[in-house]
């Protein structure tokens, strides 16, 4: 059983209600591939919460933004030179700067919570199903590959020409 | 709001697949042994059918030739087999699943044998098609999206 990305993600928020939610924990028992997609959200969650709380602690405090304030009211107004250069450095070394890293991992989880999807349809897609066979004159066999991860499986057709098949 | 934005972004590809009217094909012929010899490197790709039964038997896989082509969709295609006989494959129509999974529908016409199949994307039909200077004759069809 592959769970469907949103509810995976409602199960995860907690939107579900109980019944959908014993649902879906019989899904994830059964898939170890959804098992980890529902840890990719949780690592995602966490990662990012951890970048915001340490944003939050490294911004200066309302005291010091006050005390700097106060000493640049009493210094002459810097030129449009300085004022440039400080707001670039500003960019670089203040809380924005952490929102790179944190948009970054962000992408990557993005990503891996993509490829973590994308890997047992790729063992999927190996898929073969026969709908329909007829014969004329030869004996069909099907033998069937099971999948091992959770897929459909491969059918294998084997013909052999009747008076052949007769003899064994 | 958010998780439909990220579950649209993550689907798009599934839904951009179900346009294209046209799939390459592959068709290799297999020689089966059951005298040593291991599996043919060109034949690496097959190795997860190769390796299991019924071909558990078989100790030697050696491709024989290889034919590829565009197949347009409803338009039978020919390929002529080392035995001599005529595999025909009909791209039917590309479809997604309940999975929401990329599926083909082949049909596959040999003497005797009329056979269609659903198949992922860049699956391999197999089609043993008897015997074959000692060994079997495997037909390994696989065709993919373009």
């Amino acid at each position: 059983m592959t769970l469907r990305d949103h509810e995976l993600m409602r199960y995860f928020d907690g939107d579900l209600d109980a019944s959908d939610a014993q649902r879906i924990e019989r899904g994830l028992a059964e898939s170890e591939p959804d098992r980890k997609r529902l840890a990719a959200l949780g690592e995602m969650r966490s990662l990012l919460r951890g970048t915001a709380q340490q944003a939050s602690t490294t911004a200066p405090s309302e005291a010091m933004w006050t005390t700097i304030r106060g000493e640049l009211a009493k210094g002459r107004r810097p030129s449009l030179g300085e004022r440039l250069s400080v707001a670039w450095s500003d960019l670089w070394a203040g809380p924005a700067r952490l929102w790179i890293p944190a948009t970054a991992t962000a992408a990557a989880l993005i990503l891996a919570f993509a490829l973590a999807r994308s890997g047992p349809r790729a063992a999927i897609a190996r898929d073969v199903v026969i709908e329909s066979v007829e014969t004329a004159g030869v004996t069909a066999t099907v033998f069937q590959i099971p999948d091992e991860a959770g897929g459909d499986g491969i059918a294998v057709l084997w013909i052999t020409p009747e008076s052949e098949g007769d003899e064994k | 709001m958010r998780a439909a934005a990220l579950v649209a972004l993550l689907t798009l590809p599934a839904a951009a697949l179900a346009e294209g009217a046209r799939v390459h094909c592959t068709v290799r012929s297999v020689h089966a042994l059951k005298t040593e010899g291991g599996v043919d490197p060109k034949l690496e790709s097959l190795r997860h059918i190769l390796e299991k039964e019924p071909f558990t038997a078989y100790k030697t896989f050696r491709m024989l030739a290889e034919q590829a082509r565009d197949l347009q969709q409803k338009v039978a295609s020919e390929f002529r087999i080392v035995n001599g006989k005529t595999l025909t494959l009909t791209f039917l129509e590309r479809l997604i699943d309940e999975k929401e999974r990329t599926r083909l529908r082949i049909l596959v016409v040999y003497p005797g044998l009329n056979t269609q199949q659903k198949i992922g994307d860049g699956a391999t039909i197999p089609l043993v098609v008897g015997e074959h200077k000692g060994g079997s004759l495997l037909l390994a069809t696989t065709c993919k999206t373009q």
